[in-house]
């Protein structure tokens, strides 16, 4: 699992390459911790490389979103692959997260507010 | 055509650690035995479905959310109790039992999650989008999950 963030203007872009699995979820936790401890709150989180994802997983995104929204900030997604996206439709959770087709979108709707 | 049928029963300590790895050795085993039947079978088009990958993700997670479960609601993370897995696979359907030596729950009146943005309550949820049939014994400390080879009844035979 790597978690690699860059930043574009007032906004963090944070990429996920590999899986959320348990043995790869503490990695997570301590990365969006810092996140969410950090001054910027606009984050765009892009899936693109991440494979795979489970409830427990899910979770862990709902926990950090709950966190940046109460400090006025929000996470997008981006970049979902077919499988993620399916889950996220079966979930719900699309009509909980703000999901675009890719980075530059994402980035830009927290530019144009 | 050839008929086949295959099995596998295995135990385990309920513990977190082992959820990846059992979950990952499951899925290839079952991935390499239908592989193995649609090379022999290559010019018999009913006989197993042309996507190889319907053994994916959507089984991946299905298996990883039932050992969840069987290990933290079932067992309670108590590594001295057992999670078992096993599964049967014949030319129709792929069979899993999951099964935990906790005290089961009320799966007749189980809802998922009551708040869209819960943070927990979703791997029956999933579970029950990818497989075709799921059965729980009556205390509710096992389950079946059943999905049908080539004639899938989901939608998401893709997933």
């Amino acid at each position: 699992m790597e978690i690699t963030t860059k930043d574009c203007n007032d906004v963090k872009v944070v990429s996920f390459k590999g899986r959320i699995v348990y043995d790869t979820e503490e990695i997570v936790k301590r990365e969006t911790e810092k996140l969410v401890k950090g001054p910027v709150k606009n984050l765009v989180f892009n899936f693109g490389e991440l494979t795979y994802i489970n409830s427990s997983g899910l979770g862990l995104l709902i926990n950090v979103l709950k966190q940046v929204r109460a400090a006025k900030g929000d996470v997008k997604l981006s970049n979902l692959r077919p499988e993620l996206m399916e889950l996220f439709k079966i979930t719900s959770l699309n009509s909980v997260f703000d999901i675009s087709p890719d980075e530059e979108t994402a980035v830009n709707k927290f530019i144009k507010k | 055509m050839i008929l086949f049928e295959n099995q596998l029963y295995l135990e385990f300590p309920a513990k977190r650690d082992y959820i990846d790895f059992v979950s990952n050795k499951v899925v290839s085993s079952i991935n390499t035995i239908a592989q193995e039947v649609h090379s022999q079978n290559i010019t018999d088009e009913l006989t197993m479905s042309q996507d190889l990958n319907i053994f994916g993700f959507g089984m991946n997670l299905s298996i990883d959310e039932a050992l969840k479960n069987a290990i933290v609601h079932g067992n309670k993370s108590d590594p001295r109790k057992k999670v078992a897995l096993s599964y049967y696979i014949n030319s129709e359907k792929l069979e899993i039992i999951v099964r935990d030596e906790g005290i089961g729950f009320d799966h007749k009146n189980y809802k998922s999650l009551a708040e869209v943005d819960a943070e927990a309550g979703r791997g029956l949820l999933l579970i029950g989008n990818f497989m075709d049939e799921i059965i729980f014994n009556d205390p509710g400390n096992e389950i079946k999950m059943i999905k049908y080879l080539g004639k899938s009844k989901t939608a998401r035979e893709d997933f």
